[in-house]
This record gives C-alpha cells, structure tokens and sequence, in this order.
C-alpha cells in the first residue's frame, strides 16, 4: 500500500531528470526563520518579504530610485484640502483562485486595519488620519480623512482576498496561520504562492504565478532556506547548495569577491545601529519614575558629551570590518533628501572635548579619578547591555565600554538575548544598550519611536519632547513637502542634540549570489542598493537563468551572468583546508592517545 | 603518652611511605608523566600571563593589529577580527578556561561526593531517595539541561561554573556510592560502631578517608569534562562573552566566518589547546586512578 502510494510520486521527478527539464529553482539562504506568513501578525524582515511575494500593493516603490510608481493604483488624485484621496484600480488582475481583484478587496483590507484587530497595531500608522474607505466600484477605490496625511499614496499595507478574509474574524485573525492547507496554496495575487512551508519551520518553497499581471517570473520556484549562522550559509553557497545569502559579514564578501562565478558586495540599506540611552523610564499609567537609570544618563548633555568619546570611524573599520559608514541621525541618508547632517565637528572622535563637556556639565573627577555626579556622589557603575545574538553588538559596546573607562567612568558589559533585553528596557532596569532599526522608505515610522505616545510601546529609549511630538504632529498633516522635509530636519536635530541615542554606524549588508546561474537581480536603489530584500519584488521578477541572460530586457544595473563554472565540481575551499587541518590535529592527539594508552598497557602487562 | 607519639610517628611515616610509593608508581605511567608536563605547562602559561602578555593586549580599543592579520614576526599567531594578537588571547584565555573548568569541578565533586556518601552509608529510604536523585540528573540530557539554566541565571563566569557543576555530578557520586558500600561492610567499621561510634564518626574517620583517593583521581577527570563543556558553552554563546576563553574565541572565529576567510590561525590555536589540556588532564586522571584505586590495582 505505501510503495504503491510513493511510486506515483517519485516517476515524475525521474522523468524530468532524463528530460533535462528540471524546474527552473532559485534558493535563497535566510539567517532568520519566518514569524508569521498572515500579514497581519508577523514582525520580521523574513515574512514582510514573503508578503511581497504573495500580495500585491496599492503602489510600488521603483527599484532606480525609490519613486512612487503606480500597482494596484494606476493613477490617483487628492481634493484640494487633503482630505479626500480617490485611486482607480486596475480591472486586469485576478486572484490565484480565479477570482478577480477589485476595489473591493482593497476595502477591505483598509477596513480591517482601521478596525480594532491585531491588524491595527502593524498598519495603523500608514493610514493615519483616514476615517471611511470606501469603492463605489470595481475600480474606485476612496479613502476619506479627518487631517491630511504625508505618506499618502504610499502605503505599504498587503492586500489580502476579500473573499477568503472576510471568513476569519476577529479573534480567528491572532492565530490565523495564511499557510497552504490540503495540498492548497495559499490564495494571492503576487508573482509567487506559497505551497510548502510553515511560520517558523526552516524551507519555504513558492511556485511562480505564471498569470501574473506584470509577466510571469523566469524562475519556476523559488525555495527558502533557514540557516541559523553565516559561515554555513557562506559554505552552502560555495558549494552550490543555494543560489543567494544575506546578511553576511564584510571578511566573507571580501573573500567571496574573488570566487569564479559568484557576485558579492556590501549592499546600501536604510538602516543603523545605535547606542541608546535610558532617557527617562516612566509608569505609563502614574507619570512616575519606573526602572534604576543611573541619574547621569538622564542628563542630555552627560549623553551629549558621551557623543565625542565615540570612535565612529574606528567601529566601522574593526567591528563592521570596513561595510557601512559613520552614524549621524535616526534618518539614515539612503533617504538623501530627508537625512539631516550634524555640522563635522559634532560627530568628531574627541575624548579631550568629551570630559570637557563633562566637566562643564559638573560630572567632574572625583579623587580616585573616577567621574561624579553634579551633586559629588559617584556615578558608579553604568549597566550596559548587548544582544548576544549579534557578534557586532557586543563588540560595539566593549568599545563602548573601554571608551568610557578612559574618560573616568565605570560600566559593565551584559548580553543577554533580544526577547530578554526588550523585557529590561520596558522595565527601565538598564542605563544603555545597543541595538538597531530598519528605516522605511517614508521616515514617518522611524520618527514616531521617538514621540511620547510610544513609551511603553515601540519607544526603547523612554525619550519624550514636546517640542519635537508638536514637529512630529505638523510633519505628519504637511502638505508642502519642502516644509515638511523642513520640519523633519529640525526633528533629527533635536534627537541629535538630547542624545538618547548614539548613532553608531549606517550598516550595509552583505550579499552574495551565485552569477553563474542566475544573472539578472537588480539593484533597489541603483547602482548599490540591495539586491533582495527590496522594498516590492523587482528582482524575483526580472532575474532568469544565467545561460538565458541575454541583457536582461535592459534593466539598469542588472547582475550580468558570469562564465565561470563555479567552485562546485572539484576546487578545494579554504573552509575544507581549515575542517581537514582540524581534523587531522585532532585525529593526531587521539592517536597519541590510543599509542599512549597501548604502551602503557604493555609495560604494564610486564 | 609516649605510645601515643610513638603510634603517630609510625603513621606519619607509613603515609610518607605511602606517598612515595604512590609517587614511584605514578611516575612509572609514562603517559601519565607525559600528562603532567603538559598540565604543568599551561598551568604556568595561566598563572604568569600578566608577566608573558601584557593584559593591554586585551583591549579592544588599544589594538594595533589590522582585522585578520596572518601570523608575521609581530604577531606570532596573527590577530583577530579587532586587532588584537591571537596569542595574547590565547595566553589569557587559558586562564578563564582552567578557572571555570576547576571551579566547575570543585562544585561537581563537592555534590557528587556527599550525595555519593550519604546515599552509600545511609541505606533505607534517604539512601534510596539519594540514589533515584543521582539516576535522575544522570539520565538528563546535559546540553539542553546546561542551556536551560545558563539562559536563566545570566551569563557570567561563576554562573557557567554553577551550570557545569550541576550537570555534572551524578557520574562521581555513583562511583563513590559504590565504593562507600564496599567500605561499610568492612569489619573495622562494624568494630568502630560497637565500641560506640556516631555516623558522623563513622563518616569523617572511616568511610570518607577511605574514599579520598578515589575522589581525588575522580576529580582529574572531572576537570577535563569541565573544560570541555566549558568550551562547548562558550561557543554556543553562553559563556561570558566580556572575557575571553578558548571557546569564545572559538565563537568568536565561527561569528566572524574564519573558516570561509579561511584565517586558521584563529580556530586552530585554541581548539588544539583545548584538545592538550583535556588530554592530559585525562591521561593525568588515568593514571591516578590506576595507582589510586584499590580495584585497578589489585586486578594487576
């Protein structure tokens, strides 16, 4: 019975094989495991991109520049006052079951992310302002708003199928899985369906929409795989097990860069790293002081001061061994013309000018050279805390911490794990830690952790300022963007200023991706941006087969293919080299033992 | 009274006699002679490492060396990912190792030693209850067991040390149970509890004595289990990664991706150093046990 139920299953793939008509597959290596394929509940950078995969948008980001092109939407126009934005949808596309996508399931969507569901809490910022969505028709889509709304038209929100959704509700959505179910896929309407793989598991395998309204993909599937570690990854890659990593260090793009047919570089990504300060944690609900903050580091100007005993430069070229540039401010200048620039002398290394400002702001030092408070007391010990699932954070605050012990200040170093320290910083029970955000393509999202009204929620710095929250109000409701791009400046001038963080480093992100069998991934933005990973799906649409490159249909800044025939059919990697030698010391120290014990065994039976 | 100093003054030279056979019959295990140099070299390398490097080699801040560097003349083991000299690390990361191994030790023996003993002298439901405590943690798994608790109570040194301890007990408590039953049987003890001794008595004068040697050589064995589980913790990522041991270095190789740069002189150093120690430790521990344990010696 069993044999009989696998045969069926098995001839297929034995035809293919002697046919020489394989599907066409593309593997990509993820360091992090999908939290949730329902857009509604997932967090992690892994998931929002296999919702690109399976849903399309309102509007896309252009992959030369990040423009406003047109998706779902082809055209859109505003009222005068703001107040009424009306899209007209495209009548061309279907859903994977057939059914046709119309302004209806962009209703909907809407309409359950202004409702009171866990859809609110990851998409409510995005339609901030909006009060009725309403389509008049199939290809009318109106939203009505109470106070104009900056981001519009972009909204990054995945639209989901009326006509599966609108069966789960409320308290069905927090558990509600999006996952193929009977052999099913799941019912999208992006260039790719899920049709193997589980929120958590380690291989996710789409199969590609060869309907899709923009054209069909040139790759037949596209499979996921789960690697808890870059060096693995690294090593896969080389020996051909997958086609693409991420996220790996810059030594093993350096390393990779000379490899026959494969493509590795440091990517541009709009994102930082940083080292926040405990800038004043309250009870949310009394206004009163919750947590241990050292008195010092609710003093602007002692965080300030700490800003030029920080050795950018030297970070970027040790701890992020040359990949990514000096941090600034919270808006990283990926973003050009909303990035605000600190004058040169602000973000210079010097510890002379750092105890300075600590001596005029009464930190000064003690008999025992150790720093005080204004008051004379000790500062003490400053608790700082690193993620230990990030090499670069631990380094970056035992820099952190040698610095400091220079300029007279005590602190030690803890790592503990991310879930953990989110639970330390709600508690206030921290004085600094290191960590990092992703910005989107609109800074909007960013600049809200810092108001008052995140405290407690996506606030890890417990920063409040009214001056800044009245900015971040007037930005929010700007029509003129030269104004609002105004007002955003002055923003990040405020935070630069009451440093409760320190920018560290605008990281990159190294990619790698093997040129001899897939050519064709473009570059969001051009010409260094990221390959995958994008803000839409650009490059799973326009890569194909190396040997069916061709130009790419005129892509700009496309991967080219490459000749070489790859590392997988013989040379020996450095990494066998290094396992070999290893195994062969420790295969030596073993056999001295075993010759060890044998003499000893034989003098003995003397 | 003079038969009194007259009696100590034989006990003191049958244990110096004792000691020296011991001697002589250890020395004659060449492997375990080989063991002891070993030991006795990285235990000098660990207790003078401020006199061999200078503890500045530590600091991140203070490096001078480019990230990665093959060894070269400056740099007799090249240096790591910040700079700094892989030999330095080495040299002060020996002394993390050795440190946690022995205190783990000391914490595996100290548990396992008294469970082992009250559970062997006691027989009845304490000694029964003892005993299914020792089947218990022996059967659980160690590395999910260690895991568990080293993410409870924190990463720091004294924790890994607690961690390993813990795990580590049941093997030397199992042994010295069996040794401290054969003992309790003998006639000398049946002798002392007629003439009116306690079981503390009993413990402290007869049983415990006799089950010293055992415990010793134990411990030798123990410490090599020690440094190993430390290694293997520390590359998990749960040691203290403030300071450097031979496996966070080895963590620190592995984040870094040595092995596809393929910077060997970053792995190979401490994972040799790890094999050294741990081998001599055994061999050290192996011949202890024969000159130590009454049954392997008799069995010659």
């Amino acid at each position: 019975m069993l044999l009989g139920g696998l045969v069926p299953v098995l001839m297929p793939v034995a035809a293919a094989a002697e046919d020489g008509d394989e599907p066409v597959r593309f593997t990509a290596a993820i360091m992090n495991e999908v939290d949730s394929f329902n857009p509604f509940l997932g967090i992690e950078v892994e998931s929002y991109e296999m919702w690109a995969l399976t849903y399309d948008f309102l509007v896309d980001l252009a992959v030369d520049d990040l423009a406003v092109e047109p998706s779902l939407a082809t055209e859109w126009e505003t009222s005068e006052d703001g107040l009424t934005w009306t899209f007209t949808i495209r009548d061309d596309v279907t859903w994977s079951d057939g059914e046709p996508l119309t302004a209806d399931d962009l209703a909907f969507t809407y309409g359950r992310v202004l409702g009171k569901g866990p859809e609110r809490a990851t998409w409510g910022s995005w339609l901030a302002g909006v009060e009725e969505v309403t389509a008049p028709d199939p290809t009318t889509l109106v939203l009505e708003l109470k106070r104009p709304n900056a981001v519009l038209p972009l909204v990054p929100i995945p639209i989901v199928p009326e006509h599966v959704w609108s069966e789960v509700d409320g308290e069905e959505m927090k558990t509600f899985a999006a996952e193929p179910t009977g052999g099913q896929p799941v019912v999208g309407s992006g260039p790719f369906r899920l049709v193997e793989g589980t929120a958590g598991g380690s291989t996710y395998r789409f199969e590609a929409n060869e309907d899709y309204w923009k054209g069909a993909p040139h790759v037949d599937e596209l499979v996921f795989r789960v690697f808890k570690s870059e060096d693995p990854a690294v090593q896969a890659l080389i020996k051909g097990e997958v086609d693409y990593v991420e996220g790996i260090s810059a030594l093993q793009v350096k390393s990779l860069e000379g490899q026959d047919g494969i493509l590795a570089r440091n990517a541009a990504s709009p994102g930082f790293d940083e080292i926040a300060f405990n800038a004043g944690s309250i009870d949310l609900e009394t206004g009163e002081p919750i947590g241990d903050p050292n008195p010092a580091v609710l003093d602007p100007d002692f965080r300030y001061a700490l800003g030029f005993a920080v050795d950018r430069q030297r970070l970027v070229d040790t701890v992020y061994q040359g990949a990514g540039s000096a941090g600034s401010t919270i808006v990283p200048p990926f973003y050009e013309e909303y990035h605000w620039e600190p004058p040169a002398e602000e973000l210079a290394y010097d510890p002379d000018r750092a105890a300075e400002l600590l001596d005029e702001a009464g930190y000064t030092l003690g008999d025992d050279g150790r720093r005080t408070l204004p008051d004379g007391s000790p500062i003490g010990t400053l608790r700082l805390f690193a993620r230990v699932d990030s090499a670069t954070s631990t380094d970056v605050m035992t820099y952190f911490s040698e610095w400091l012990a220079d300029l007279g200040i005590d602190s030690e170093v803890t790592t503990v794990e991310s879930s953990k320290l989110t639970d330390i910083i709600l508690e206030g029970t921290f004085d600094a830690f290191e960590w990092g955000w992703f910005v989107d393509a609109d800074p909007t999202s960013m600049l809200s952790y810092m108001t008052c009204d995140q405290l407690g929620a996506w606030s890890d710095s417990w920063y409040c300022d009214e001056e800044y929250d009245a900015l971040f109000e007037q930005q929010g409701a700007e029509l003129d963007h030269e104004t609002r791009v105004g007002q955003i400046h002055r923003m990040q001038e405020i935070v630069f200023r009451d440093a409760p963080y320190l920018l560290t480093v605008y990281n990159s992100t190294g990619q790698a991706v093997r040129s001899d069998r897939f050519a064709c991934l473009q570059a969001q933005p051009s010409p260094d941006g990221l390959w995958l990973f994008q803000q839409g799906t650009h490059s799973y649409r326009s890569m194909r087969p190396a040997d069916e490159a061709g130009d790419c249909d005129g892509a700009t800044d496309a991967t080219e293919a490459s000749g070489g025939g790859g590392s997988d059919d013989g040379g020996i990697g450095t990494g066998v080299l290094v396992g070999g030698g290893v195994a062969l010391v420790l295969l030596l120290a073993g056999g001295t033992l075993v010759a060890l014990r044998r003499r000893g065994t034989a003098e003995d039976r003397e | 009274m003079s038969a009194g100093t007259e009696a100590r003054r034989l006990a003191r030279r049958r244990r110096a006699q004792s000691w020296r056979h011991g001697w002589r019959e250890f020395r004659r295990n060449r492997s375990g002679m080989a063991g002891a140099v070993v030991l006795t070299l990285f235990v000098v390398m660990a207790l003078a490492a401020p006199l061999i490097a200078d503890a500045d080699g530590l600091s991140v801040t203070r490096a001078t060396g480019g990230v990665l560097e093959s060894p070269s003349g400056a740099y007799p083991l090249g240096t790591d990912d910040n700079g700094r000299s892989v030999l330095t690390l080495l040299i002060w990361g020996s002394r993390i190792s050795l440190l946690v191994g022995l205190l783990a030790t000391v914490i595996s023996i100290l548990i396992g030693t008294t469970v082992g003993l009250l559970s062997g002298y006691f027989g009845g439901w304490p000694g029964a209850v003892l005993f299914r405590l020792t089947e218990w943690f022996l059967v659980i798994p160690f590395l999910p067991l260690a895991i568990v608790l080293a993410t409870v109570l924190g990463r720091s040194l004294v924790n890994i040390a607690i961690v390993i301890g813990v795990t580590s007990w049941p093997g030397t408590a199992l042994l010295i149970r069996s040794q401290t039953l054969s003992i309790k049987q003998r006639a000398y003890v049946d002798r002392s509890r007629a003439l009116g001794g306690g079981h503390g008595h009993l413990l402290a004068r007869h049983v415990l004595p006799n089950v010293m040697p055992l415990v010793f050589a134990n411990t030798t064995l123990t410490v090599a289990v020690a440094i190993l589980s430390e290694t293997t913790l520390s590359f998990l990522g749960l040691g203290d990664p403030t300071r450097v041991s031979w496996g966070s270095m080895l963590q620190d190789a592995f984040q870094v991706g040595a092995i596809t740069t393929g910077s060997w002189w970053f792995i190979v150093p401490p994972g040799l150093c790890v094999v050294l120690v741990v081998l001599s430790f055994t061999l050290v521990g192996q011949a202890l046990e024969s000159v130590l344990n009454p049954r392997l010696r008799e069995r010659r």
